[in-house]
This record gives C-alpha cells, sequence and structure tokens, in this order.
C-alpha cells in the first residue's frame, strides 16, 4: 500500500516537473512533430507563450495534490491523477488538430473515469452520466469547428489554421465559433451549459475535485482563449460581447448558487462557475476590446484574466483538499448544517490556512484573487471610461453583475467559514485525536502562503504576464505599468490590517480571557440550536426567490396531541433556474408532441392520405 | 495631507457619532446625550476586564483587529475633505470597496464564533444585505465625475448605501436592542469590554468614511465639499427622526433604488460623453 501511495506521488511529482519545465523553458522546443498520414492529421505538440501562464498553473495544483496525497486520498488515487494531468499538458501543448483532439478527449474520458471512482453511490453514477454526456456532445462541436477550420486552412496544424482564418466566409467563422464556445464553454461551465458542473465536480474524491475544479476547467479557459485570439484571429465585437454576457451570466449564477447552498464540496463547485465567469468576462472584454480599437483596454483584461486563472488554480486547490481533509476527518459529513466549530475542534491546524482561502475566494485583501480581480474591476472602469458608448454601456453593466455576483460569493465564503470552522465544536465529535501536522496540513500550508505571497508581491508575476498578454493581444505594453505599480501598492495597503490582527490576536493571548455562556433567553443552549448555514442564507433565498424557486417541508408526527410533537422533520430546497428552464422546455415539448399525435391516427386510410399528398407536393414542388 | 486627514478622522469619529446621536434626540423632542458621550462610552469600555465572546477562541480578537486596519486602510485611501475634487482625483474604488467588504466579512466571522443565535440571526441579514448594496456603492462613487446632476444622483445613491453600511434608520435602528429586528448591534450582542470599544469605535470609523465619500460625490455639483460634508450629516438624523424603520423584507427595495439611481448617474455620464 505504501508502495503504491510512493509511486503515485512519484508520478504526479514527474508530471509537474515535466509541466514545470515546458513552462519555464526560455524558448518554444519543439516537443512532437509526427506527420502520421496526411497534412490533415499531423501530430504536432510545441509549449507557446499562451500554454506557458497554463502549465505553470498546472505544475502548481499538481504539486499541492501530490504533496497532500502523501498523506489522506486513497493510495491508488494518485495515480489515474497522473494520467489526467499529462493529458492536459498535452492539451496545452498540441497545435494541432489531431493532437489537440486526442489529448482533449483523453482528458475527457481519463476524468469521467476520475468521477466515476466512488461510483456504488447512485448521485455519483448520475453525475458521471451527465458528465459524460455534457462533455461527449462539447467534444462533437469542437470537432465539427476544427474540421471546418482545417478543412478551410488545407492543413491540419494551428499555424495553417491561424493563417487562413482571415480569410473565412462570415457564416463559417460563426459556425466555428459557436462549435468552439459550446465546446469549450461547457467544459469551462459557462451558463446554461454548467448544470453538470456542481454535480460532476463534488462527486470525484477531493483531490480529483481539486484538479478538476481548480485546473482542468483553466484548461478550457485556455482553449477558449487559444481559440479567439490564436485560431481564429480577429472574431469580431459580436463574439466578444456573446462571451463576455455568458461570463457575467457564470459570475450572477454561481454567486447566487454559492451563498444558498449548504453542501461544501457543491459551494466550491459554484464558486468555481462564479470564478470563472469572472475570467470568461474579462476575455470577453478582451475581445471586444480589440475589435474595437482599444489595445491597452484588451492586454489589461487579458492580463487579470491570466492572473485571475492563476490565483483560481491556488485558491481552489487549496479548498477543495481542504473539503477532502474534512471529509475524511468527519466521517464523509459535509453538510454545512452539521458541521460546527472544526476551528477550535477537528481542524484547528489547518483552519488559519483554510481561512485565507475563504479570503481569497471571496476576492477579499489580501489575497492574490484580489489582486486579480482589482486589475480586472479597473479594466471594466476603463471600459466606461472609454468614451465608446458600447464598451462604456457594457462595461457597467459587467460591474453591476460582476460586483452583485461577487458580493454573494462573499457571502459563500464568510458563511462557510463563520458557520463550519468558527464556534463551538459539537461535543460528540470531541473524541478525536487531535489534529497533527502532517502531509496534508503542509500542502494547505503551502497553498495559503503562495495565496498570500502572489497578493503581497503581485509583480512577482504581473509582470512576465504582462509582457506576454501584450504579445498575444498584439498590443504594446504602453503605460500598464503604471497599473502595476498601484496594484503593488495597494497590495502593501493590504498588510495593515493582517498586522493590526496580529497585534490583537497577540493582545487576547496576553490578557486573561473570561467568558460567559452565551445569552439564551435565560435557558443554557445545546449544541444542536446553533444556527444553521440554511437558516443564515434565509434572508438570500427570500430576496431571490425569483431565481431560487425556494421550497419548505415540513412534517410533524405527533404521538400525543399536536402539541407535544415526537418528530419534526424540516427540509428546506431550492432549485436551479437552469434546469428548471430545461423542464419547461421539457414539459412544453412534450405537450406539443402530444397535440402533434392527432396525425398519428393508426388508420390506414389517413396514412393513404399523407402518402398522396407527399407525392402530389413533391411533384408539384419538384416541377 | 493624507496623515493629518487621517489623524483627524481618528480623534473626531467618535463626535461625529455623538453629533448624530444628539441631533436624532433633539429632532424627536428629548434633551438626547451630551456630544461626548461616544467618548465616555469607549473609556468606559476600555477600563472594563477584557471578555472574549468565547472561551479560547483568538477568532474574536483576530477579527476586532481586521476590521480596525481596515477602516485605518479606508481613511488612508479616503479623498481629502480640502483640496480634492471629484473631477481631478483618481480614487481607487475598487479598493474602497473591497476593504469595505473585508471589515464586514471580520465582523460576521466574528459574531458567527460566538455562537448565539440572536447573532447569527443577524448576520443572515447583513450578509444579504451586504450582497446587495456593493453594486450601488462602486457604481455610485464611479458615476460621480462629469455633470452636476449625475453628481446628485450618485450621491443620494451612496447616501443610500451610507444608511446601510452605518446601521442607520430605514435599514436598522442603533437605538433599540431589540434582537429580533436589529442587523449591526446584534451582531455584536456578545461582546464586552476592550474589545466591544475596538468595534463600536471602526464602526464609527467607517461612517465617517461613508460620509466623506458622501461629501466627495455630492461635490462633484459644485459645492465645496467641506459643505457638502456637513450637509450629509446633518441629513441623517433628519431621516430618522421622520422615517419609520422598514420592514427587514422592504428593505431590498431601498437598494434596488439605489442601484437605479446609480445606473441613472452612470448612464447620463456615458449618454452625455462628457469624459
Amino acid at each position: 500500500m505504501r508502495g503504491i501511495r510512493l509511486l503515485a506521488t512519484c508520478l504526479l511529482g514527474a508530471v509537474a516537473a515535466a509541466a514545470v519545465a515546458f513552462a519555464a523553458l526560455p524558448f518554444a522546443p519543439l516537443v512532437f512533430h509526427a506527420p502520421i498520414f496526411a497534412r490533415y492529421l499531423t501530430l504536432d505538440f510545441v509549449a507557446t507563450p499562451l500554454a506557458r501562464p497554463f502549465l505553470a498553473l498546472l505544475a502548481i495544483g499538481v504539486i499541492v495534490v501530490a504533496i497532500w496525497n502523501v498523506k489522506r486520498g486513497k493510495a491508488a488515487a494518485g495515480i489515474p491523477l497522473a494520467c489526467f494531468s499529462a493529458a492536459m499538458i498535452g492539451v496545452l501543448l498540441a497545435q494541432s488538430v489531431l493532437a489537440f483532439l486526442l489529448s482533449w478527449e483523453l482528458m475527457s474520458l481519463i476524468s469521467i473515469a476520475i468521477v466515476a471512482t466512488e461510483s456504488e453511490r447512485k448521485s455519483v453514477r448520475r453525475a458521471t452520466f451527465a458528465y459524460a454526456l455534457i462533455s461527449q456532445l462539447g467534444a462533437l462541436a469542437i470537432t465539427i469547428a476544427f474540421a471546418m477550420l482545417a478543412v478551410h486552412a488545407g492543413g491540419g496544424s494551428f499555424a495553417a489554421i491561424a493563417a487562413g482564418a482571415a480569410s473565412l466566409a462570415p457564416a463559417t467563422r460563426a459556425g466555428v465559433l459557436a462549435g468552439l464556445f459550446i465546446g469549450f464553454g461547457s467544459k469551462a461551465g459557462l451558463v446554461p451549459l454548467q448544470f453538470w458542473l456542481p454535480r460532476a465536480h463534488p462527486a470525484a474524491p477531493a483531490n480529483a475535485s481539486a484538479l478538476l475544479s481548480g485546473v482542468m476547467i483553466e484548461i478550457a479557459l485556455y482553449a477558449l482563449a487559444l481559440g479567439t485570439f490564436v485560431l481564429v484571429a480577429p472574431v469580431g465585437v459580436i463574439a466578444g460581447v456573446v462571451v463576455l454576457l455568458a461570463g457575467l451570466a457564470g459570475a450572477l449564477f454561481g454567486g447566487l448558487y454559492a451563498a444558498v447552498e449548504s453542501e461544501l464540496k457543491r459551494l466550491l463547485a459554484f464558486s468555481s462557475i462564479e470564478h470563472m465567469g469572472v475570467m470568461v468576462a474579462a476575455l470577453g472584454l478582451a475581445i471586444a476590446a480589440s475589435a474595437l480599437g482599444f489595445p491597452a483596454l484588451a492586454t489589461l483584461a487579458f492580463l487579470a484574466m491570466l492572473f485571475h486563472a492563476l490565483n483560481h488554480t491556488v485558491l481552489k486547490t487549496l479548498l477543495f483538499l481542504a473539503a477532502g481533509t474534512v471529509v475524511e476527518r468527519m466521517h464523509h459529513v459535509t453538510d454545512l448544517d452539521r458541521l460546527r466549530g472544526l476551528g477550535s475542534g477537528a481542524l484547528k491546524r489547518s483552519a488559519p490556512w483554510i481561512l485565507v482561502g475563504c479570503l481569497a475566494a471571496a476576492a477579499l485583501p489580501p489575497s492574490n484573487a484580489f489582486v486579480s480581480e482589482w486589475l480586472l474591476f479597473h479594466a471594466f472602469i476603463d471600459a466606461t471610461l472609454s468614451g465608446n458608448s458600447w464598451l462604456a454601456s457594457l462595461g457597467a453593466i459587467a460591474l453591476f453583475a460582476l460586483l452583485l455576483g461577487g458580493g454573494l460569493a462573499a457571502a459563500a465564503f464568510v458563511k462557510l467559514f463563520g458557520i463550519a470552522f468558527a464556534g463551538t465544536p459539537t461535543p460528540a465529535r470531541e473524541r478525536e485525536t487531535p489534529e497533527a501536522i502532517d502531509a496534508a496540513t503542509i500542502a494547505l500550508v503551502t497553498a495559503a502562503i503562495l495565496v498570500l505571497v502572489l497578493g503581497l508581491f503581485p509583480l512577482l508575476v504581473l509582470h512576465p504576464l504582462l509582457a506576454l498578454a501584450s504579445g498575444i493581444v498584439g498590443a504594446p505594453a504602453g503605460n500598464l505599468g503604471a497599473t502595476l505599480e498601484s496594484a503593488a501598492r495597494l497590495a502593501w495597503l493590504a498588510a495593515i490590517p493582517v498586522l493590526v490582527a496580529l497585534g490583537a490576536w497577540w493582545y487576547g493571548r496576553r490578557t486573561m480571557q473570561r467568558s460567559d455562556p452565551v445569552w439564551a433567553c435565560g435557558s443554557a443552549l445545546p449544541a444542536r440550536a446553533s444556527y444553521s448555514a440554511t437558516a443564515l442564507t434565509k434572508p438570500l433565498r427570500r430576496i431571490f426567490a425569483f431565481a431560487l424557486f425556494p421550497e419548505r417541508r415540513r412534517s410533524i408526527e405527533s404521538a400525543t396531541s399536536v402539541d407535544f410533537p415526537a418528530q419534526i422533520a424540516y427540509a428546506v430546497k431550492t432549485r436551479d433556474l437552469t434546469s428548471e428552464a430545461a423542464r419547461s422546455v421539457a414539459a412544453f415539448s412534450q405537450r406539443f408532441v402530444r397535440r402533434l399525435r392527432v396525425v398519428q391516427s393508426g388508420r390506414m386510410r389517413a396514412y393513404i392520405a399523407y402518402a398522396a399528398i407527399a407525392i402530389a407536393l413533391a411533384l408539384v414542388l419538384g416541377r | 495631507m493624507t496623515l493629518l486627514q487621517v489623524l483627524a478622522i481618528l480623534l473626531s469619529a467618535p463626535l461625529v457619532q455623538g453629533v448624530l446621536a444628539s441631533m436624532r434626540a433633539r429632532l424627536s423632542g428629548r434633551p438626547g446625550p451630551s456630544l461626548l458621550q461616544p467618548y465616555r462610552d469607549l473609556a468606559k469600555l476600555l477600563r472594563k476586564e477584557p471578555r472574549a465572546g468565547r472561551a479560547g477562541s483568538s477568532i474574536g480578537f483576530v477579527a476586532v483587529g481586521i476590521a480596525l486596519g481596515t477602516a485605518v486602510t479606508i481613511l488612508m485611501v479616503l479623498p481629502h475633505i480640502i483640496g480634492d475634487s471629484v473631477r481631478t482625483t483618481a480614487l481607487d474604488v475598487v479598493a474602497l470597496v473591497l476593504f469595505f467588504a473585508l471589515g464586514r466579512a471580520a465582523m460576521v466571522i466574528a459574531a458567527l464564533d460566538t455562537d448565539s443565535s440572536f447573532s447569527a440571526m443577524a448576520v443572515g441579514r447583513e450578509i444579504a444585505f451586504a450582497a446587495i448594496v456593493e453594486a450601488p456603492f462602486l457604481l455610485a462613487l464611479l458615476a460621480a465625475r462629469s455633470t452636476p446632476s449625475s453628481a446628485l444622483l450618485a450621491g443620494s445613491a451612496l447616501f443610500i448605501v451610507l444608511l446601510f453600511e452605518s446601521a442607520r434608520v430605514p435599514v436598522d435602528n442603533q437605538e433599540t436592542h431589540y434582537e429580533l429586528t436589529m442587523i449591526h448591534e446584534g451582531m455584536l450582542l456578545e461582546y464586552a469590554g476592550p474589545v466591544f470599544a475596538a468595534w463600536q469605535y471602526g464602526a464609527q470609523l467607517r461612517q465617517v468614511a461613508m460620509l466623506v465619500l458622501v461629501a466627495f460625490v455630492l461635490a462633484g455639483s459644485g459645492l465645496p465639499m467641506a459643505l457638502c460634508f456637513v450637509a450629509a450629516v446633518v441629513a441623517i438624523p433628519f431621516v430618522e427622526a421622520f422615517q419609520a424603520k422598514m420592514r427587514l423584507f422592504d428593505v431590498p427595495q431601498l437598494a434596488t433604488a439605489a442601484t437605479l439611481l446609480a445606473v441613472a448617474a452612470l448612464g447620463i455620464d456615458i449618454i452625455g460623453g462628457v469624459r
């Protein structure tokens, strides 16, 4: 068993090392170039500038997961994860249609298998099915789009496709873009193709969820950026607006559902949808701005997207691995309504670092996501001040949606930490052995320190990313350096609260603390009476009832009299806006089809009449 | 200049609170407390024995440190009451909004750490309202640059945000101690002594910061900023004395109104193309 765990760790380490090598090498190494059959079927793997930051974030995610895996998770789980990560590296390096499609499909298939790990549970089987369905449909859309591109370019390499893209007919271009958007967007979890994500990502074991939510959706973002900025190079304003609006829908949807979700891993998955929405909105702004002739703005938006992708990997890996630790320490209880006081109980050592992750997920200072969202908001503010009325209106709409979505996401993570980690632990769980500092904790600490380092010293990565972004967008970096400087100054302002908090903590340790029982109207407060996550979000459910369809079921079993119930069962359910829409479409189409059934009378005469009418029509029309 | 203003606000924040309480009392026909009462309250709390919200927990201390630190940070990025104007000063609106959010997050987590259901009840309201006023907050700060009319619209939007942020009457009531309705006081119910003093002082600092921002935005209409500051201070007790507290689930409509005002202001700017 120990040997398998060692092997898995070594494999993950090797994959991470490979990713680091590809990301860090100063030249673009030709990894592999094999013309297989004809000019359409070549296998090219090259590390391009656009792929480098994504290779780096992949390496970070894999390293953190590998450390965690030394202590927790199933021993053999690391082996499929290493294969999965290798497939993702393949996607990043692919420079021809065949190479890309093979790697993409390999990545999808391995991830489907990983999601199905705990297939003895019915919910996992259903999630796997939904994921398999959407990922194969997405692959189909990508394949068609790539086939159209390759046929037009007369070759399968990305260089040929990019060269031929300028001469695409408008209709073909729109079709190709739609195919790429559906294919990559479904993998990224864009609304309305996101329905599988909050089921599939939490269904996998935590270390796999970390890679799915922390790395794979970033790969989908890479693919979207590749499609719009490299392959089909000038994609136009309308495509940019569509991408932007899809991103905003994702940010709102993810934020709202994360805020009211009470299951730990599902909450994290909804937060991934929110963060992905933010990044895709930035991509959309970059496309629109570069099409409208605002290259500096496009560069800033693209830079913010790249930095946020990196930050999201770090913070989501941290949080999903933390969820994995919760799963193991709390015997598979991940319901926030039943978790309380982990910070002074079962996860005493990890809690401060998880708090860092929660702050980052809420984009609050002094975290890395604070800096990237700051850059992103500045891009949208620049858009509203640009003087172009289209861009200005889009910027204003985007600011509204991102702030509402971000505010809701902040509520989600404040709830997560405040309910599950703060407060007094429930006594039944206190028999546990105290948490030791082991490899799993070290993994969380590593990720949390990365969050803080990127948050306090953002220029370390912002300067190289800026050079890269301006290269891809095709605009000089110009005076964006000044924006970066003020971002760095801002990061230092964020250090003030941290220092004051450390002082207050020291004061708290030094002074003798006395505490009194909590006021509960004169009676002692039993642990079961503590406020639940569901109760905490009741106002939100009520305010956003139009999108959440809250439902409340209460059943009272009375033994002797109604006034002395033996048992009260209480359940609250919210439903998903997109699945509601899907359900109503399905209901409508069923009603429609039922009406149509009138023509299927089953009488022979009717069918003969239909055939006669059809022949007559064919004769008349075909003349 | 910045340092001078930060110092002035640090010293005068309780005074502003005293002025507001005293004016509100006078307007509703009571003699009211002295202007210096908040200083006496803070001094009394500081003399008391430090007590934790919950035994052995350091979350309360860390959180109050973050809240105080954020308040100071906010003061450092505020516009200057004397010398700055909306037309020339580039204000870091994003940082302001996110630092306010950090202070609020700290208070919410500290409230949840106490195990009190009354605090948690208040937290539920706070996080819901905070999520919906963030957008009008930033949009109003952003909209205030060009024309006098947009400055007035944005100023009123920001004033509504101030009512949320500083727990003022149609949203919340600082003078009540009825657990089932209050928000800000409810979250701090279990805190006492110096820690409670720190929470209150932090809230007073943030209140002055909001007032400065409202004044900054209103000053876009051409009035001097100091005058706008006084106007904003005076407006609060009038609203509090003549307006009843809203029912809890009518409050989101107030946030909607603020959003519409801010969007209208921004719309005037964009359509006017003044920039």
